[in-house]
């Protein structure tokens, strides 16, 4: 038996390669002494967000998708929305860009990135299994496992829309993005990068 | 940041995908019927929608919410357990039929099992077809064109629901109660005769012999006196006052019926579809080691 080869795959799977090395570059591990989980690189370099439920001490380790190990310390903490926010000082992590979770569309592809059962920066790929509801979890159909938590859900444009965070009946619950925005609001100030509201 | 050229035409599939849910989304309605959980329906024409049998628990106080949102009563114009189908009709012409895929799924292909079991619109799950199977027979004796297996995941309340393809037209409808639980599609041929039965005479007829069966090896000398057929069905039990009762016998072995083979229960069962009822026919048997044609008339199952 033979088989075909070719150097120019299609543009949609050199599409899905591209993306997923980018999401790879923002997401890291999460360990503690209870645990391992993901993180994502928001807005700059030194934050990391992740689960409430993987960051449950105040200090962790955080190791990045180069391999580079560094100390990261919880400065924030919404358990009600599973969110806990980790400052890595002199972090250089790639942040991703910004995504609005409800201009999600039923069918929209989606892409998680994390650790599942510990092998680092596992990619899996689904759609969005519904519009987004406000103040509602993010429902996509796509396969996380444990170890995906606190790592992020990717539309297919390459945006962050939300935060892996449970997995109910097959289907993946991310936490909205624009959550993970008001608590760093709260936090940090607004985002001088982050999108022009207009009213 | 992310290369935008890079990634164009990914972005571009995935707008697809959702143009796909949202065009197949207009014809997809929320079926109320059960106690627990609403299910999906599928409009068929302005005023029918096909759906999912065991979805339908109560026959009357039955309601459909359009894409729309608005709630309307329908009225169940047929049900066919056997094949998990149902018709149900509303008053008004106020639904925008499915487009139907134009050419039979084929393996690989990438497809969307889509819901609606609640107001928040479509739902949707990716996959592809992971194969499709001929004909056969359901485990209430429905004898089926063919069926389809995909990788989506029939979340609760999809069943009903259309497999559509990456530009939202019908492939078939998704049942998860069908082969045990497993879950599986019906295709599209299959679902438009049902559909065109049931909503002419309200259910699809199944023929009925009253005999049990087993499936037996015929002996080298007989098998040599039926073109080396193989098998042929032992009949171990036939039913006083049914159908078979004035011509057939324990211990028979049919081995054809309107001149083709039986060399199973399936073959048996292809025979005893809608037009079988009433209508005399041909079997073939061994009785004491000597071939004979009887005839005999399916009666309806019922």
């Amino acid at each position: 038996m033979t088989t075909a080869t070719t150097d120019h795959a299609s543009p949609i799977d050199a599409g899905s390669a591209t993306l997923a090395a980018r999401i790879q570059r923002s997401v890291v591990a999460v360990l503690s002494s209870d645990g391992a989980g993901s993180g994502t690189a928001w807005r700059d370099g030194e934050t990391i967000v992740t689960n409430h439920h993987v960051a449950r001490e105040d200090s962790v380790r955080v190791v990045g998708s180069d391999g580079s190990e560094h100390q990261g310390r919880v400065i924030a903490r919404r358990p009600d929305h599973d969110l806990a926010i980790i400052r890595v000082d002199g972090g250089h992590f790639e942040p991703l860009e910004a995504g609005d979770a409800l201009d999600l569309r039923a069918g929209t592809a989606v892409y998680a990135v994390g650790n599942p059962w510990g092998q680092r920066g596992a990619v899996t790929a689904g759609i969005a299994l519904a519009r987004p509801v406000r103040d509602d979890y993010v429902r996509a159909d796509i396969r996380l496992a444990p170890g995906n938590s606190g790592g992020p859900l990717v539309d297919g444009h390459g945006r962050a829309v939300g935060i892996n965070t449970m997995i109910n009946g097959g289907m993946a619950l991310a936490v909205p993005g624009y959550l993970v925005d008001a608590m760093l609001d709260d936090l940090l100030g607004p985002d001088p990068t982050g999108p022009v509201a207009t009213a | 940041m992310t290369d935008h050229t890079d990634t164009q035409a990914l972005a571009a599939f995935s707008d697809g995908l959702a143009a796909a849910v949202e065009h197949a989304g207009k014809s997809l309605v929320t079926v109320n019927a059960r106690r627990r959980f609403p299910a999906t329906g599928i409009a068929w024409d302005a005023n029918t929608i096909i759906t999912s049998d065991h979805v339908i628990e109560r026959e009357d106080n039955i309601t459909v919410v359009l894409p729309g949102g608005t709630e309307v009563s329908a009225t169940l114009a047929g049900r066919d357990p056997g094949s998990d189908i149902a018709i149900l009709r509303v008053s008004d012409a106020v639904l925008t039929p499915a487009e139907r895929a134009p050419a039979p799924a084929k393996t690989g292909q990438m497809v969307l099992a889509l819901g609606r079991p609640g107001p928040g619109g479509p739902m949707a799950s990716f996959g592809v077809v992971s194969f499709s199977g001929g004909p056969w027979r359901t485990f209430r004796g429905a004898q089926i064109a063919g069926y389809l297996r995909s990788d989506t995941t029939f979340y609760p309340g999809f069943s009903g629901g259309p497999l559509v393809n990456v530009n939202g037209q019908v492939i078939g409808m998704n049942s998860s109660k069908l082969r045990q639980g497993q879950g599986l599609t019906l295709p599209l041929e299959a679902l438009e005769s049902i559909a065109a039965a049931l909503a002419s005479g309200g259910r699809v007829k199944r023929g009925f012999l009253g005999v049990s069966s087993q499936l037996v090896r015929l002996p080298e000398a007989l098998a040599a006196t039926v073109d080396g057929q193989e098998t042929g069905l032992l009949l171990v039990s036939v039913e006083a006052g049914s159908p078979a009762a004035d011509s057939l016998m324990l211990g028979d072995i049919l081995v054809s019926a309107n001149g083709a083979a039986i060399n199973n229960t399936d073959d048996l069962q292809a025979h005893l579809g809608p037009d079988s009822v009433g209508k005399p026919a041909p079997f073939r048997i061994f009785r004491g080691g000597a071939l004979q044609t009887v005839t005999v008339t399916p009666g309806e199952r019922q």
